[in-house]
Formats: C-alpha cells, sequence, structure tokens
C-alpha cells in the first residue's frame, strides 16, 4: 500500500511560486517567471520523485521469539534495493516491539543492508509481524511517498518480572514442609532427557532424529509434573486504556502473575496459572513456567467472566495468590464468598488488589470501598495485599509480605 | 484489536508528537554543511543583486564581506540566547529600514523603488547572517534569498543573468536536499550495520551526485514546461512606469521636429550611411539601398507585441515619401510628471498598453511608441505631437535613456472593420490618397483588379495585401532602380523584390488609388522577445516600415504586408510562451532543412495530417489503443527496472564461478550447478575446505533459478559472504 502526502515546504514552494507570478505579472519581468517556474517546477519534480523513491525496496525482520517487558530486544532488518537505480534518504518506521525509526542515506542499486536495532519491550504481548512503513522524500522533500511492507516475525513479550522475596507459600520447601515430592523423571511435560527403548514405552515417546542415528530405537524421557502448590489468578474482567508506553492495570497484575509463578517454580513448587479468555477459564496446569509465562504475555480484557466465578473453577491449591484491578466487579459483597470458600478448603489466599486509579475506563471501587475490601478480605481469613497506583509493584509487593512474614 | 497492534510499540500521540517537533525547531542547528550551502546561497543572491544593479559596488562588498564573517559568528554562538547580539540587529534593521524610507521619499518610480529594496534586503540579509542559531532561521535566510534573486531578476533585463541564476538553482536543491536529510537523520534511532555498508564510499557518493543531478534535471524539465504555460497576462497597471536620462543631449533650436544624425547629409540615392535608420527625419528614400546593422537599439518591456511606431507620412512622390503637414502641439507636464496627450477617438474597443523604453543605442528625438498614445513619462518637461500622431522630444534619446508610454491600441474584430463606412472625409480623403502625378496607369488598374470584387474596406485592403504577399517576395539585394521610374511601379510590375518600404508603398499607393486613405508609417518592429528577460530585443535591423489605413469612426489601423503583423486579438493560446517557442523551433528546423528535404516532410506531413484526421473520428479505438500502450509500457519499464531480489545469489554463484575457474576449474556449459558443485569437491581442495560456503552459494542459485519463490534476503545474503570466504580462501591458497 503506498500514501502521499505533501510536506509543509511544498506550500511555501508553491506559495512563493505564486507571490512571484504575480510580481512577475505586475513588472513584466521574465525572469521573474522563470523564478517562479523554477519553484513550482522544484515543487512539481520533488512530487513526483519520490515515487521511485521506495519502488523496488524489500524488507525482511529477524527478532528473537521471546522477551521480557523492559528487556532490550535486538531486531534486524534487511533492506535490499531491487532496482537498478540507487535509493536516497530512506526512513524506515518499524512499530515492531517499540516504535523505531531508521534512517538510510542511501541504498545502492541492487544493494542490500542488514542493520540491527535495540529496542525496549514496554508492553506484554504477542506480536505477530505487522508491516514496515518505508518512506521516501528524496530528493526535495517536498512530498513523501509511504510504503508499507509486511514483515514477519514473531516475538512473545512476557509480562515485567518483579521480585519477590518473601512470596508466602504454604509447604515451601525451603521450609522443610512434609508435602514436599522431589523432582524426578515421570509423567510431564517438561523435556528430561533421552534413553534406550524398554518395553513398555510409548511410541509417540521415540525420537526419530537420534534413532536414526543410533540405529536403534531411543525415546523422549520428561520430568515428573510437581503438583500445583500455588494457584495463580488473574482477573480480566477489565482493562485501563494504554497510554504511550505505559503499562495498563491489567499489565500490573500480569507483572504480579509471572513474578508470583516464576518465584514459585525456582522455589520448586508447581504452579497454576487461572484467568478467564473468551467467556472461559483458561487453566495452566504444572509447573511450566515457558506455558505460564506465554498465557500471561496473551491475557486480554474483557475475559468475559467475573473474578469470582474464575475463583469457583480454580484448582485447589496450598497456596492461591488472587491477582485483580480493583474493579466494582470485584467489590466486597462479591469477591469475599468466593474467597471464603477457598480458605474453608484449607488454601491459603493471598488477594492482590492493583488499584486502578484516576483511569476509569471500567467503574472501579473507591478509596474506601478499596478499605473495606481489603478489610473484609482480612477479616475472612485471607491475606490481602494493596498495590496502590503509581507505586511500585515491588516494593509493595516486598513490604506486604515481610509484614505478612513477620505476623506469622 | 489484535495481539499484534497490542503488543506492537504504540504510536506517539500528538502531544508527544508536537512537543518533539517544538523541541527539534528549537534545537541549534549542527550540520556545518547546511550551514555552508545556506552561506553559499546567501552570497550568490548579494552578488545577483549587485550584477543587476540592484545595490552599489560599496554595499555589495561590504554584504559580500560581512555575510560570511556574520555566518561563522552565528555558528559558534549557536548555542547560546545572544540577547544583547538580538537588539543590536534589531537596531541596525531598524537604522537600514530608516535609511530605505528616507531614499524612498525621492523615488520617481515603482523602478526607482525597486532599486532601492534591493539595498534594504541585503542589510536584512548581512544582519541576519549574525544570528542563524536554528535550522528555520536557516530557511528564512534561504527564503530571503530567494526574495534577493527576484529582486535582481526583475531589474535583469538580458539573459546573463541565467549564469548566475542556474548555481543558486543548484545551491537551493542541496539545500532542499540536505535539510530534509538532517531533519530525517534527526528523528532516526541509533542502528548498527550488520551487513552491507551505508557509509558513503566513492562509488555511493558518486551514485548519489549522479540521483541528485537527475533530480535536479527533472526539476529543470518540469520548471521548463511550467514556463512555458505560464500565462503572461497583463498585470495591475503601475501608475508611476519608470522614466530617467543619465546624461540628456538638447536637440538644437527643437521646434518639433526630428533630428536624426544618420539621415543627414546625401542625396539618399546612395547605399546606407552608418548603422542607423535614415528613415527618420524629413522623409523615407525608395531609392536607398543596403543593410542595417543587427545592433540591440533599445529594450521594450510591454504585455503584447506591437510596432513601436516613429513618424508616418503622407505624399509620394515617385520616390520618396514626406510629410506634408508640419503643424506640432506641445504638450507639457502636468502634476503626476506624466505627459497627457490623449488617444485619438475610437468607436472600437482598445486595449491598453503600457510600455517602457530602455535605449541602448542612441537615437533621434522621436518618442517610439505603440499606435495613439495617450500619455507619455518622458525625461522632460515638454513634447511635441505632429499631425501623423508622431511623438518628437526635445531631447535626443541617448543610451539609458529610459521612458514609458501609455497607448490605446485599437482593438476591432474583423466585422467591426468591415461595418465601417466607406471613407468620406473630405480634406482627409485628398490628403492621404494623393498619388504621384506620373504614377503609371497600370498601377490604377492594378488596384481595381485586385481591389474590385470586394465591396468594403477591409476586404479590400487584405485583397491587396494578399495580392502582395503572393506576388512580390522579400529581398535586400536589389539593384538600384532606373533613373526617373516610378518606385513602386518598377517594384510592382518589374521587380517585383523589394524590402518592407517597398511593399509597404505598394500597398498604400494601390489602396489610394481606389480612394483609400492610408499612410505610410516609419519605426520599429517589435523585436525578439527574449522569452527569458521578457523584454522585446530590438536591433538596428527591425528599423521597419508599414502601412496605416483610416476607417471612420474608427481611426488608423496598422498593416504589415511585408510579414504577417500579430493579430489584433491575439486568443488565449497567445497568452503561453509554447506558442512561440515552438514557432522559433519550427523556423530554425526551417533554416537549416535543405529545400528537397523540407518539400519531402511537407508532403509527409500533409498525409499524416490526412490520416490522423481519418483516426480522429475513431477515437474511441485511438484512445484504447493509446492507453493500453501506456500500460504495456508502463508494464516493461517496472519489469526491466526491477531486479529479482535474488540477483544476489546469481551474482554470488558467477563469482565463486569465476574463483574456480581462476583456479582451473571452470563450469562447463552443460554442467548442472549441482553437477559443477560434485566436481569442484571431488577436483578441487578449496572447495572442499570451504564445502559449506560453496553449497550455500549453489543452493541459493538453485533457488533463484529453479524455486518457485525466490529466496530469502537473508539467504542471499549469507550466500554473497560465503562466495566472498571462498574467494578468500582461495586467496590464501
Amino acid at each position: 500500500m503506498r500514501r502521499f502526502r505533501f510536506r509543509a515546504r511544498a506550500g511555501g514552494l508553491v506559495f512563493g511560486s505564486l507571490l512571484l507570478f504575480l510580481v512577475g505579472t505586475n513588472v513584466q519581468s521574465g525572469w521573474v517567471f522563470v523564478l517562479s517556474a523554477l519553484l513550482l517546477g522544484v515543487t512539481a519534480a520533488g512530487t513526483i520523485l519520490p515515487f521511485g523513491g521506495t519502488r523496488g525496496l524489500t524488507v525482511s525482520r529477524r527478532a528473537p521469539g521471546e522477551s521480557f517487558v523492559g528487556e532490550q530486544v535486538r531486531v534486524d532488518l534487511t533492506v535490499t534495493n531491487t532496482t537498478r537505480k540507487p535509493k536516497l534518504s530512506i526512513s524506515i518506521h518499524d512499530p515492531y516491539v517499540a516504535q523505531s525509526n531508521i534512517f538510510l542515506p542511501s541504498l545502492g542499486a541492487g544493494a542490500s543492508v542488514t542493520i540491527s536495532t535495540r529496542r525496549t519491550a514496554a508492553r506484554r504481548g504477542a506480536i505477530d509481524g505487522g508491516p514496515v512503513v518505508v518512506s521516501s522524500g528524496a530528493p526535495f522533500g517536498v512530498a513523501e511517498v509511504r510504503r508499507t511492507i509486511p514483515a514477519a516475525g514473531r516475538t512473545v513479550v512476557f509480562p515485567r518480572i518483579v521480585s519477590m522475596p518473601g512470596l508466602p507459600l504454604r509447604g515451601d520447601p525451603s521450609t522443610g514442609a512434609d508435602d514436599e515430592l522431589p523432582s524426578g523423571r515421570g509423567p510431564g511435560h517438561e523435556f528430561h532427557g533421552i534413553r534406550e527403548y524398554q518395553r513398555g514405552d510409548s511410541l509417540r515417546h521415540v525420537h526419530w532424529p537420534t534413532t536414526a542415528r543410533h540405529g536403534s530405537l531411543v525415546v523422549r524421557e520428561f520430568e515428573r509434573d510437581r503438583p500445583a502448590r500455588l494457584t495463580v489468578v488473574v482477573d480480566t474482567a477489565g482493562d485501563t486504556p494504554a497510554v504511550g508506553d505505559a503499562e495498563t492495570t491489567l499489565d500490573r497484575c500480569c507483572s504480579v502473575a509471572a513474578s508470583a509463578a516464576l518465584e514459585a517454580v525456582r522455589l520448586g513448587h508447581g504452579v497454576s496459572v487461572v484467568a478467564a479468555r473468551d467467556a472461559r477459564p483458561v487453566i495452566v496446569d504444572g509447573a511450566d513456567p515457558h506455558r505460564a509465562l506465554t498465557v500471561l504475555a496473551e491475557l486480554r480484557a474483557p475475559g468475559g467472566m467475573t473474578l469470582s466465578r474464575v475463583l469457583g473453577q480454580a484448582p485447589a491449591a496450598p497456596t492461591a495468590l488472587v491477582v485483580f484491578p480493583t474493579w466494582r466487579s470485584n467489590a466486597a459483597t462479591v469477591l469475599v464468598p468466593a474467597v471464603e470458600e477457598l480458605v474453608a478448603a484449607g488454601s491459603r489466599v493471598v488477594p492482590v488488589a492493583i488499584e486502578v486509579g484516576a483511569s476509569r475506563a471500567e467503574p472501579a471501587l473507591s478509596d474506601q470501598d478499596v478499605d473495606e475490601l481489603i478489610a473484609v478480605l482480612a477479616a475472612a481469613g485471607a491475606e490481602p495485599v494493596r498495590i496502590r497506583p503509581g507505586r511500585p509493584v515491588e516494593q509493595e509487593l516486598a513490604a506486604s509480605f515481610s509484614l505478612a512474614g513477620a505476623a506469622r | 484489536m489484535s495481539a499484534a497492534r497490542l503488543g506492537a510499540g504504540s504510536m506517539p500521540t500528538l502531544a508527544d508528537r508536537r512537543r518533539a517537533r517544538r523541541q527539534r525547531m528549537n534545537r541549534p542547528e549542527e550540520s556545518v554543511r547546511l550551514r555552508v550551502i545556506v552561506l553559499a546561497a546567501t552570497e550568490l543572491s548579494v552578488l545577483t543583486v549587485a550584477v543587476a544593479g540592484a545595490v552599489d559596488a560599496a554595499t555589495a562588498v561590504v554584504g559580500l564581506l560581512l555575510v560570511p564573517i556574520g555566518s561563522w559568528f552565528a555558528y559558534r554562538r549557536r548555542r547560546h540566547r545572544n540577547i544583547l547580539l538580538k537588539v543590536l540587529l534589531a537596531a541596525g534593521l531598524v537604522a537600514a529600514l530608516a535609511q530605505f524610507l528616507q531614499r524612498a521619499r525621492t523615488a520617481t518610480s515603482v523602478d526607482d523603488a525597486r532599486v532601492m529594496l534591493g539595498g534594504l534586503f541585503v542589510w536584512v540579509q548581512v544582519l541576519h547572517s549574525f544570528d542563524l542559531p536554528r535550522r528555520r532561521d536557516l530557511a528564512f535566510s534561504m527564503a530571503a534569498t530567494v526574495v534577493l534573486v527576484a529582486e535582481a531578476g526583475s531589474l535583469s533585463i538580458d539573459t546573463g543573468f541565467g549564469l548566475l541564476l542556474l548555481p543558486y538553482l543548484a545551491l537551493c536543491a542541496a539545500w532542499l536536499y540536505r535539510s530534509d536529510r538532517v531533519r530525517a537523520e534527526e528523528d532516526a534511532d541509533p542502528y548498527e550495520v550488520r551487513a552491507g555498508t551505508v557509509k558513503p564510499s566513492a562509488t555511493a557518493r558518486r551514485s548519489r551526485i549522479r540521483s541528485l543531478a537527475g533530480g535536479l534535471g527533472a526539476a529543470l524539465l518540469a520548471s521548463m514546461l511550467v514556463f512555458m504555460f505560464t500565462p503572461h497576462v497583463p498585470g495591475a497597471r503601475v501608475l508611476a512606469p519608470p522614466f530617467s536620462v543619465v546624461n540628456p543631449v538638447a536637440v538644437p533650436g527643437f521646434s518639433g521636429g526630428v533630428s536624426n544624425p544618420d539621415a543627414e547629409g546625401g542625396d539618399g540615392s546612395g547605399p546606407v550611411r552608418g548603422v542607423g535608420y535614415p528613415g527618420f527625419g524629413t522623409g523615407v528614400d525608395l531609392r536607398v539601398r543596403g543593410h542595417l546593422s543587427n545592433q540591440l537599439v533599445m529594450r521594450v518591456r510591454s504585455p503584447q507585441p506591437a510596432f513601436w511606431r516613429g513618424q508616418a507620412y503622407d505624399t509620394f512622390n515617385g520616390t520618396t515619401w514626406s510629410a506634408s503637414d508640419h503643424v506640432v502641439t506641445e504638450y507639457g507636464e502636468g502634476d503626476d510628471r506624466s505627459i497627457d496627450i490623449g488617444s485619438p477617438e475610437t468607436s472600437v474597443p482598445t486595449r491598453t498598453l503600457l510600455q517602457t523604453f530602455y535605449v541602448v543605442r542612441r537615437q533621434p528625438n522621436i518618442v517610439f511608441a505603440a499606435a495613439n498614445v495617450r500619455q507619455v513619462f518622458f525625461p522632460a518637461s515638454r513634447v511635441a505631437v505632429d499631425e501623423y500622431g508622431s511623438i518628437r522630444a526635445p531631447i535626443m534619446l541617448e543610451p539609458d535613456t529610459v521612458y514609458s508610454v501609455i497607448s490605446d491600441v485599437p482593438n476591432p474584430s474583423g466585422a467591426m472593420l468591415r461595418a465601417a463606412p466607406a471613407p468620406q472625409m473630405g480634406s482627409l480623403l485628398s490628403q492621404y490618397t494623393q498619388l504621384p502625378p506620373d504614377l503609371p496607369a497600370r498601377d490604377v488598374e492594378l488596384a481595381h483588379r485586385i481591389t474590385d470584387p470586394w465591396p468594403d474596406t477591409y476586404d479590400k485592403v487584405m485583397a491587396v495585401q494578399r495580392w502582395l504577399q503572393r506576388n512580390t517576395r522579400y529581398n535586400l539585394d536589389i539593384p538600384p532602380d532606373p533613373p526617373g521610374v516610378d518606385a513602386v511601379d518598377e517594384f510592382l510590375f518589374v521587380r517585383r523584390q523589394g524590402f518592407c518600404e517597398h511593399i509597404a508603398s505598394a500597398m498604400a499607393i494601390l489602396l489610394r488609388a481606389v480612394g483609400i486613405p492610408t499612410r505610410f508609417a516609419v519605426g520599429f518592429d517589435v523585436g525578439s522577445h527574449n522569452l527569458l528577460t521578457g523584454y522585446y530585443d530590438v536591433h538596428e535591423s527591425d528599423a521597419h516600415a508599414w502601412v496605416e489605413v483610416a476607417y471612420p469612426g474608427i481611426g488608423w489601423m496598422e498593416y504589415d504586408p511585408t510579414h504577417a503583423v500579430p493579430p489584433a486579438a491575439q486568443g488565449f493560446g497567445a497568452s503561453f510562451l509554447a506558442g512561440e517557442l515552438l514557432a522559433r523551433l519550427g523556423r530554425f528546423v526551417a533554416w537549416v532543412v535543405p529545400g528537397p528535404l523540407k518539400t519531402a516532410g511537407e508532403a509527409v506531413g500533409h498525409a499524416l495530417a490526412v490520416a490522423g484526421r481519418s483516426a480522429a473520428r475513431a477515437w474511441p479505438v485511438l484512445l484504447a489503443v493509446a492507453l493500453a500502450g501506456i500500460a504495456l509500457l508502463a508494464w516493461l519499464g517496472r519489469r526491466r527496472g526491477r531486479v529479482r531480489s535474488s540477483a544476489g545469489a546469481v551474482a554470488a554463484f558467477e563469482a565463486m564461478s569465476r574463483t574456480f575457474e581462476r583456479r582451473g576449474h571452470p563450469r562447463k556449459p552443460e554442467q548442472t550447478p549441482a553437477e559443477y558443485l560434485r566436481e569442484l569437491l571431488r577436483t578441487d581442495p578449496v572447495a572442499r575446505a570451504a564445502r559449506t560456503d560453496v553449497e550455500v552459494v549453489v543452493a541459493a542459485f538453485e533457488r533463484d533459478r529453479f524455486a518457485a519463490s525466490p529466496p530469502d534476503p537473508v539467504d542471499v545474503e549469507h550466500a554473497t559472504s560465503s562466495a566472498r570466504r571462498v574467494a578468500e580462501a582461495a586467496g590464501r591458497r
């Protein structure tokens, strides 16, 4: 697709040309007419020439498959001039991962250049390709022609990971709790290694490339899935609108959820992540952090279910971390009964209330309502954490967890 | 909203963009190249106004010296606020403006003010050059150079101005390119080049210069087209047109007569003496022979062409035209320093023509102008006008004399002229229908034969004109007339060749023979229109004679039987320069092409015209064919202009083949790439050592040649690198 627009200087040149024409008409001076024609001629040539400036340019993109919010992502673009004429002043705008503007002063006929840019992933999400906009106003910058070129690439940007010292987990291996299960080979999803085929092994687990090399059957072995000790529930009922590169409330929720999940896995616990998507609960069970992170990266609002309904379908676990924005749908009257059920089932429930703040895309709870919610949740046996808007999540969590730890 | 959109970098808001723009505009300009371009353009513009005479030499020299100093100073101080400097510059500007206003009081015309404006603009440029911190200040400086160059252009009356304009245009193009590039570079994020290069190598620089030159050429071509189709319509009336004289030379004992140094002495039967036209003065002797020089006499600024009329004669004695009436009327200067003459009354529409004459070579004391002068702006307090509308000045037209004239040129249609009543003007009829007493009867008979079939004056005039154009030939190299013969009779019945004086005399006499009042006018032809300056360059050889015919109620109308007179009503097409330019090209081609070839060309042209007329009837088919042709050409051009993205793969394979060919393993014509690869791996140790690279190159080449889709650019890039590595490996061995 090609778009065209005049730049401000085109107006200046045309205005100057008309002015000179009027002057020339009044003083009957040929040279003033010549000057007027030159200004208009430059405008005309500067309008037509950029069409050739982007013709025959191809762009391919190479980017890593995964990244975390806040990380620098290296994105390589290969720009090729497939024509027999050099191109001047090529601007490339690539919004992949983060807005990036690249300027190539010139690109020779048939030449190719691969340029590498570092971009900071500002928001979580799965980025599937997306076009690159190539523009040129060469040689006079009078007008600009933009061409949109599709470019491949897929990068999943995982939520921001914050440190979570003191994450309250029941049966923490470090505490020597009796319900700890040692890790080892067994039915699961994590790849452990390969070994010779033994009778009874499923043919689905045969590793054919190695089998072909060895000449005998070789099968894959998997890590035994650990039972989930932590269930992380994320409320996807709503989200605040994205402004610039700032994280939305749901981004903050996912950040807390992902950080907790990774911390739990690091401590040797299995994790389940539960959230609503398309009016159905999505449950990622087991100790596969990659899958959990991918789901959290791709969560969108509205999920189509209230948090209380999602909690009702969450798998039981010793600890339940419930991350939710302070929407009205999470008022004490609605949320507390569901939490009470979890507490009654023997789970340690840690509700993390992410305050929505000034933005009011969805009806949010007032400060008094949030105070009341926190108080009622605490009274119900939960260990609520309140994260105020604009405050760093890690600081708020660390403060709450240390307080909770001291209380225990 | 899709995940891709949400996950992608979000677009900056309008406020962000505005903030960024504001910051960018207020940022000091760091590009030295851009500053150098602006400096060069400024220097050139000052030089241009100096050459055009818009500023005195001292101002120009000071300007040329101060502008570089100011630019250097502005660059050094670009990051400072320079409050004191700004105050000083403002004071300087006020002083320059005050000086301009003081001088403007003495201006007698708009032209004078233009010259003074030049000085003011130069000082503005000089002062502004000291304060150019930001890019927009540089842009303002460039805009000011356009004003200066336009000022110079408006005062330039020769083509030499183009020598300065071309480099100025190149500098403007360079500024447009560089400023756009600097802006884009500023907006861009840093990056690292992994493969290929964006650094300006010598080849890349040459290629870039070629591209820029191409762009400049395209701009010139577009400008030429724009210029050709620029309507040259008459502008608003300038109420104070210019007039001046540098060294006035008074005509001794001026009493309304003509003083012509080139017509003095001799009996008129010899060749032309000197270079001037001897016909201005007391009469025109048709026996005089010779060529006039091609020296420039004057430049005329006029919205449309006309004859620059000098005098008219009413009496012909067989060899010489003269004036029977020597009475003159004097007109004095009015309050507005103009001399009001009052044009003759007419019942037909007139076109007001403001002409300004810039005298280059000394001329008689005749105020040349288009017919029917109404008002004269002349550097003298009075002028004399004879009964034939000829204006005489009390001073000679010395070089550098400038004067302006407003004429009301009658602009009747053919129908109006046809409707004019037959001449019944009493004494006028006898004065302007006078014939030489010895005029042979065959001249009168010829006049009747030509005109009798036509009922009215207009058609009779046109008939005579047509007859002369068909039956006589223009020739400056004609022999002297035999003694005692009537010059017109000799021309019409014996020689049938002559120049403007003979042709115009013949027309006047033939018309008089049938009772149509005529007079013989002399002056200058319109001259050559300089397309670039817009002025008519009138040369000595443009001295001309034509006929004036009286139409009752309308007035005297000019006819030029020597060549086609510019039509009174020119039509819309005449507003553009394209016709004139093409006509000139045509005349040039006609001049250089031999006669037989021209005849053949005309025949072919005629045949083509006939074919074209026939084809025009089937225009839908033609249109369809033309569109199909354009589409085909566009497709072919696109195909030709595009190299497959895999050109690099082919190049890599060819480079690798050359490497092994040098090592004694050329690819046989019948070998497929895969066979060649196998042979290389079998026979060449370098190929074996660089097996992976060789395979990569061959795979990319095969994919390019045989696969449905071309290889990925990254693969092409790898193939190119591999070919290079193979060459390096071969070089090491």
